[in-house]
């Protein structure tokens, strides 16, 4: 049983051009559920790492202006 | 990048054995109410722009080593972020791949031999084109760069007759018939007409191997139903006498 509203939250904060979001809104309904899964953990494992590398971004940046 | 991409989107053929040695899952896709929730969430959350953190601070206010600092920090966090984006394509690609190459198997087009074979149904006048000019195309990869090339290869006599008699059965003067459509039509008209027959060649095709791929992934369902249906005519013809 897939939770659609997680896909979908995933699919929607993924950072992905336009044209490639809806071609995985047309590609997912022919996936399987195990290969919808697997997508699912891919954009999770992504946005994990990019919010991981935003925040230490975000940190330093805030330590370089307030270092004035 | 674009080699990560290019890599991840070729297939080793291994990878179409193993597929081939496994047998055939059953996997389970989205039912049709699923289907319609997903598209309605989607339509609910179109539009909403996605939150984003910003750090109030005017860059001409900064110092001249401070911007120099967030210059070459923001360098580096594109960096890492490339880096990121670039293995989350790969393996999107690989699990499209996988998709794709399922499709192809439930075609039973998941080989080159089948591929080329399917050539022959599909485009004509190919196996006279292999039968007189003494080769065939094939698609070869390099062991070492993993890149594909498209290569001719020599068939023997025996091939090339075998190509020819199957072409002039199957298409009749095949040679002949080209030459005086190319005569009569002119080129334009001709490769309209071939491209025509392609379209039709392949749906056929698709629709002969979809059957064949039903009946195999579903062959009892199917086989059950077929014996109703064979049950259903005897009684008929039994009726009737």
């Amino acid at each position: 049983m897939i939770d659609l509203e997680k896909l979908v939250a995933l699919l929607t904060k993924a950072e992905m051009p336009a044209g490639e979001l809806e071609a995985w809104k047309k590609i997912i309904p022919l996936l399987s559920l195990e290969q919808i899964e697997e997508l699912m953990d891919i954009l999770l494992s992504e946005q994990v790492q990019l919010a991981g590398l935003r925040e230490e971004y975000l940190a330093k940046a805030r330590q370089i202006v307030e270092s004035n | 990048m674009g080699d990560v991409l290019r890599q991840s989107a070729e297939f080793s053929d291994q990878e179409i054995v193993d597929s081939q040695e496994t047998g055939i899952e059953q996997p389970s896709f989205l039912t049709p109410a699923e289907q319609v929730r997903f598209e309605q969430l989607l339509a609910e959350v179109e539009g909403q722009p996605p939150a984003e953190d910003i750090i109030e601070a005017d860059f001409a206010e900064l110092s001249p080593e401070q911007r120099r600092q967030i210059v070459a920090l923001e360098a580096e966090y594109n960096d890492q972020r490339d880096e990121v984006k670039a293995v989350v394509a790969n393996r999107k690609l690989q699990l499209l791949g996988r998709a794709v190459l399922r499709v192809a198997k439930f075609f039973d087009l998941n080989t080159k031999d089948k591929l080329m074979t399917a050539a022959l149904e599909i485009i004509p006048y190919v196996g006279l084109g292999y039968a007189v000019f003494g080769k065939r195309v094939v698609i070869d990869r390099d062991p070492q760069t993993q890149r594909r090339s498209i290569n001719f290869e020599d068939i023997s006599v025996i091939d090339r007759v075998i190509y020819l008699v199957g072409e002039v059965l199957a298409s009749g003067h095949a040679l002949r018939g080209a030459l005086n459509s190319l005569k009569r039509e002119g080129m334009k008209k001709v490769m309209l007409k071939a491209g025509q027959e392609i379209a039709q060649n392949t749906s056929k095709l698709l629709v002969t191997r979809g059957r064949q791929g039903l009946k195999r992934e579903f062959g009892g369902f199917l086989s059950g139903k077929n014996q109703n249906i064979g049950d259903q005519e005897k009684s008929q013809e039994f009726d009737q006498n």
